[in-house]
Formats: structure tokens, sequence, C-alpha cells
């Protein structure tokens, strides 16, 4: 599953439930991305705040505990991170509705198989390649 | 800024083989020691608390070494951790860090670093335990 082009681009997992973020960020990995992992949207903020830190797209899960949950940060990506592409997943399908208004190119529903959310990811970032420059 | 700017990563040293499992509750300090980890070849796994880490050791039978703040939110702090990982896991390797140096002889282990630590001599000591 190893793509070359992916090498130098970063995801960001957030998802709080360690057995669903393992394999999910070891999978991605093996694409050859580099991840990120954060537990909460506090710590993903924590990174994204971190300026010598680059990241190109952050997967999150939807419902998770902290002072916001996937939404929230999906929000304050677009107040302070407007660049950056975004991708939620979630369970409840009102939720997974509302997502499409905050995230780009839909929302991926939960359980996901990894390879689904690889090809979301992929697609998000071929067509931030084929943007230029910012 | 995001995607316009070209990062150039360390190369990754070839894969050792080994699992080590990084406990840290601070995201930016786990994910340096991780990255490290990763770069000298290791497969890593990340747990913000104990009670993560110890569902990580349930499910993942190749776990050789654990990294673990002793300061960690939660029921379960790192000595806690280490004197589960020493009751269930034997042959595990248990390194702890602290910012406080009184909490090195709090639970047996195969390492105490005081933080802020040396990642590089954090590393040779992996590296020795896990030859």
């Amino acid at each position: 599953v190893t793509d070359k082009t992916a090498a130098q681009e970063t995801i960001l997992v957030v998802e709080d439930d360690v057995l669903v973020r393992m394999p999910i960020a070891q999978y991605l990995r093996d694409c050859g991305y580099k991840v990120i992992e954060a537990v909460s949207a506090d710590e993903a903020i924590a990174v994204l705040s971190h300026q010598e830190t680059v990241v190109d797209v952050v997967f999150s899960d939807i419902e998770m505990p902290g002072s916001i949950d996937g939404f929230g940060l999906a929000k304050w990506i677009r107040e302070h991170r407007p660049g950056l592409d975004v991708v939620l997943a979630g369970t409840v399908p009102r939720t997974v509705e509302c997502a499409k208004e905050l995230c780009d190119a839909g929302s991926v529903p939960k359980p996901y198989e990894a390879q689904a959310v690889h090809n979301h990811i992929r697609r998000l970032l071929a067509a931030r390649r084929a943007k230029p420059s910012i | 800024m995001a995607g316009s700017s070209v990062e150039i990563y360390p190369r990754h040293e070839p894969r050792t083989g080994c699992t080590v499992l990084v406990v840290e509750d601070e995201v930016l300090v786990r994910m340096m020691i991780a990255d490290q980890l990763r770069i000298a070849g290791y497969t890593v796994i990340e747990a913000a608390d104990a009670h993560e880490a110890s569902q990580v050791l349930q499910h993942s039978a190749d776990v050789r070494l654990v990294i673990s703040d002793i300061q960690l939110p939660g029921s379960m702090d790192g000595v806690a951790l280490a004197r589960l990982i020493r009751s269930q896991y034997p042959d595990t390797k248990v390194i702890l860090t602290s910012g406080h140096l009184a909490e090195s002889d709090r639970a047996d282990h195969d390492g105490f670093f005081h933080k802020p630590y040396d990642v590089s001599k954090i590393m040779r000591h992996i590296k020795s335990l896990l030859v």
C-alpha cells in the first residue's frame, strides 16, 4: 500500500478510542503518510497551534470527550487554519449529515474500512496538489 | 502554511521488528519521542494514559518495551502501570519518566529518566534493552 507521493504529507488522526486510533494510524503510516495521533480535540488544537508542525489533513472522530467534539474542532480549524482539509467520521446519521457542511468531500461513516479512509484522504490531497500554492 | 511548504523528513532506519508503547499525556512530548523511535526503525503505539496502555497490552502481544510518564491522568499512574506490566507481562521492558527524581524508586523498572530528558540518551538505552 506504500504510496511514494504521500511520503511528505502529514495526517493528524483525532480519535479517543485507542483500539480504533491504533489500526487506522498504522494503516496510514503503511500507506506512506506521516501520522500524528491526538486523543481529543484539545490535543489536536495543541498540535495545530505548534508552529513547527506541518499538517495537511485532519481526520477526526465526531463524538469525543473533552471541551469540544469533532464539530467544534472543525469549526476551530475553519477559523484558525482555513487552508486545512478536514475529514470527520461518525456513527450517528444526523451528525454525519451535519458533517457535510463542515468538512471536505463529505464525511466517513463509522465503522469505516481503512482503505476507504485512505481513498478519501488521497482524493483530498490530489485536489490540494492541483490547486495553486497559497 | 499547511500544504504550501515542503518538509524534509529524516530518513528512517529499516524496521527493527520491535514494538514500543509510548505512554504520555502531553501530546507534543509524545509526538516527539514517538517520531524519534519511528525514525530509529521501531513500530510505535501511542497511548495518552495508563488505561489506554493496558488496553493496547491486552490486544497487542508483541509490545517489547513500554516507556511511560509517571504522572498520568485517570485512576492509574505510571507506577501502577509498571507494576501491572511486571506482574502480567514480565517479558516486557519498562522505562519510566518523571519531572520528580524522588519517584524513580516507586516501582521496579528497566530505566528511569528525569524530565526534561535527553532523547538521545533514551534512544541509546532502548536500543541496549532491545538487542
